[in-house]
């Protein structure tokens, strides 16, 4: 286990009152990062650049979707007009997307050029995917989902598949999901991979080989609170072979919330258990990599400091 | 509150009404989109970046450290 004095400060903030860190976000070259923050009445984020370590945008009234594939650019929306926003981290103008009503969840494609939507109109209307030509506007809507809410779409690195969660369309805050692997092209369903947790926000996350996805097993399904309150949930994180369809435990905690996984380009799986942060290296047990108690949200920066 | 956000908070959920109105300075723009282009070439990415909530001190105090990979 390294030692914990090897690490250094990067930021240090009092969270804003009534708030605090939600997630963290690399970009896909490390080279920037969003913290996410959950507020009771509102949530923001920040961005901050290692190449301009001074200046940090705050991102108001609204929620990190997306990094472009050259960490370039973000997606973001604004929870006050619903509008989706196009932003360089450069500082440039933020763009507009125009994209449908009731947009939730977009991401980009691996090339960059497209961007994959979710929508809904409403409780009971289930949802819709499609996909916006950034070049030239196009919109073109692929899959209508009417019971359910489609999330957390992702093409595969290499852009050869698609996957994305279907959660039942109920007032239910935390339920049992469905891993789809899809169509790159259209979104059509291609096989059921995997019962996965639902509602958190834990999204599964693509191997850099494209061949496998890491997702959040609940470890109590049956668990009533654990529909209602977001630390009930008991997990682990599961491996599926997307090609073969076999599904591995990757990690075997008793009683634990484990979350936040996020692969290192090379290959390595960062994840946070009750607290703490993790490395497991595949074919090998997870390492833990923090001391118990207060730390979160791993993620993989190219350079330690600016 | 939109419905998008209300579905948001589901798949995302946070405890969200909705507020500081006009305090939003993002800019608007005719210019024609630019499209992101693919993953740009970049050295390793061998730095754990996490977030340390221990030094709260009266607030909530995230430290974000890197830290140097060196793990088995």
């Amino acid at each position: 286990m390294p030692e914990l004095s090897q690490a250094a400060s990067l930021y240090s903030q009092p969270d804003p009152p009534h708030c605090q860190t939600d997630a963290v976000y690399a970009a896909p070259n490390g080279s920037a990062y969003i913290l996410q923050y959950n507020c009771e009445d509102t949530l923001f984020a920040r961005l901050l650049n290692l190449n301009n370590p001074d200046a940090v945008l705050l991102l108001n009234q609204g929620y990190f979707m997306n990094w472009s594939p050259d960490g370039a650019w973000l997606l973001f929306r604004n929870v006050e007009t619903g509008q989706v926003w196009l932003i360089p981290i450069n500082g440039g103008e933020w763009q507009p997307l125009d994209l449908p009503a009731g947009t939730y969840d977009a991401a980009f494609a691996p090339d960059g050029q497209r961007v994959l939507y979710a929508a809904s109109v409403g409780l009971g209307f289930g949802s819709e995917m499609g996909v916006l030509n950034l070049a030239d506007g196009r919109l073109t809507p692929w899959q209508t989902f009417p019971d359910h809410l489609v999330a957390h779409a992702a093409w595969s690195p290499d852009g050869n598949v698609l996957a994305y969660v279907l959660l039942p369309d109920t007032n239910i805050p935390f339920v049992i999901g469905e891993l789809w692997l899809a169509e790159p092209a259209s979104g059509k369903q291609l096989m059921l991979l995997a019962e996965v947790d639902a509602g958190h926000g834990y999204a599964p996350v693509w191997s850099p080989d494209s061949t496998s996805l890491v997702y959040v097993h609940r470890g109590n399904p049956d668990d009533i609170q654990a529909d209602l309150e977001p630390l009930a949930l008991r997990s682990n994180l599961y491996q599926v072979d997307v090609y073969a369809g076999a599904v591995t435990p990757i990690t075997q905690f008793e009683d634990s919330l484990v979350y936040d996984a996020v692969w290192s380009p090379d290959g390595l799986l960062a994840f946070t258990a009750d607290d703490a942060v993790w490395i497991w290296t595949p074919s090998k047990m997870p390492v833990q990599v923090s001391p118990p108690g207060n730390y979160r949200h791993p993620a993989w920066l190219s350079s330690p400091m600016p | 509150m939109t419905r998008s956000f209300l579905i948001w908070r589901r798949i995302w959920p946070l405890l969200i009404i909705s507020l500081l109105a006009g305090l939003f300075t993002s800019q608007t723009t005719s210019q024609p989109l630019i499209p992101p282009g693919p993953a740009a070439p970049s050295g390793p990415t061998t730095h754990l970046l996490f977030v340390n909530f221990a030094d709260r001190g009266g607030g909530n105090y995230p430290d974000l450290s890197p830290e140097q990979q060196g793990h088995a």
